[in-house]
């Protein structure tokens, strides 16, 4: 009975939705269509195909590990490597789908197995904010429709661009991945216990790939700020 | 096996990965109210473990033109929005190959 409302009245609630959803994820999109240029850009320059490139986009949607897999790209494919790193830089999706998952009960299960394929850093937290105990799909929808799009999209006109380029090292372009890498890590300074990370985790790559070689720094660096973090923390839950 | 093969199976494999992390979340992850704090510090470290190894070699042991321009970098990421940096990352380690570093 409660949802025979007059139609008016939801018809009301869902363009509320789809405008709210729209005004708070416009920012993020217009923010992201560099980074989305900039991979496909990436890509081609790695020597992927186009198809790839785009595929990549469509079936992680996951920006920081699908630059971490290229940093790690050459043939032949260290498949192990390049497996675990993503991984690695895609366990906090395990905490997204779980806490995205409180919300949506609600919802049908192709929509629930939907949406939370597509659940990544910016959408969580418009979801924690204005989600509650019952996330709207169509808020959801409004939400992540357009960032999915726009990411998938520009790496195909980042690839483009890309294979313009005749040498991109030349121009810098493998070391703006490295800048961007910086850039995120920075962003997590301020974490109690980030600099023991930092310092356990580049004391055993950089090691590592003076002696045994890549793609193996990877691996043990990132062993080594993780056991760090594990070691050091505190038992009531607060990281040392 | 062509290597655009080779590319297309680890892709998709990836997006096969990348799709279990989210849904395991919601399958096994939301059961449990509360993680073992070791656990929860563990988790939260890994993308600041993950970005620093990747980084740490290029920034200290590929070349001058690199780790200074990886030490302009840093300043930048301190003091610039995320796309200024990126230029003056891609600016400063093409001047110093260019000057033969």
């Amino acid at each position: 009975m409660q949802d025979r409302i007059a139609s008016t009245e939801s018809g009301r609630a869902w363009r509320q939705d789809v405008t709210q959803g729209l005004l708070d994820i416009w920012p993020i999109v217009v923010a992201t269509i560099p980074f989305g240029m900039v991979f496909g850009t990436v890509a081609s320059a790695q020597g992927l195909s186009f198809t790839d490139s785009v595929l990549m986009s469509a079936l992680m949607f996951a920006g920081l590990a699908q630059f971490t897999a290229l940093e790690l790209w050459v043939h032949p494919l260290p498949f192990v490597a390049i497996v675990l790193s993503v991984l690695a830089v895609n366990l906090r999706l395990v905490l997204y789908g779980a806490a995205m998952g409180r919300r949506i009960g609600h919802w049908s299960a192709p929509a629930r197995y939907t949406g939370i394929s597509v659940i990544t850093d910016p959408t969580i937290a418009l979801v924690e904010l204005r989600g509650g105990q019952r996330l709207s799909g169509v808020y959801y929808a409004a939400v992540a429709l357009p960032i999915y799009v726009n990411w998938v999209v520009m790496t195909g006109i980042g690839y483009f661009v890309g294979s313009l380029i005749d040498d991109p090292q030349a121009i810098g372009l493998d070391f703006v991945v490295f800048a961007y890498f910086v850039h995120v890590l920075l962003a997590f300074r301020g974490r109690p216990g980030a600099i023991w990370v930092i310092l356990a985790s580049a004391a055993a790559s950089v090691v590592t790939y003076a002696t045994v070689g890549s793609p193996w720094h990877f691996a043990s660096g990132a062993a080594a700020g993780i056991a760090i973090a594990a070691a050091t923390a505190k038992p009531d839950g607060a990281t040392a | 096996m062509s290597a655009d093969t080779v590319n297309t199976a680890l892709i998709v494999l990836l997006g096969v990965v990348t799709y279990g992390l989210r849904v395991g979340g919601y399958l096994v992850l939301a059961r449990f109210s509360r993680l073992n704090p070791r656990v929860e510090a563990a988790l939260d470290a890994v993308p600041v473990a993950v970005i620093t190894a990747l980084v740490a070699p290029v920034a200290l042991v590929t070349g001058a033109a690199e780790s200074i321009a990886a030490a302009v970098t840093v300043v930048a990421a301190l003091k610039l929005p995320i796309l200024p940096t990126l230029a003056v990352a891609a600016v400063a380690v093409t001047v110093l190959r260019a000057a033969g570093l």
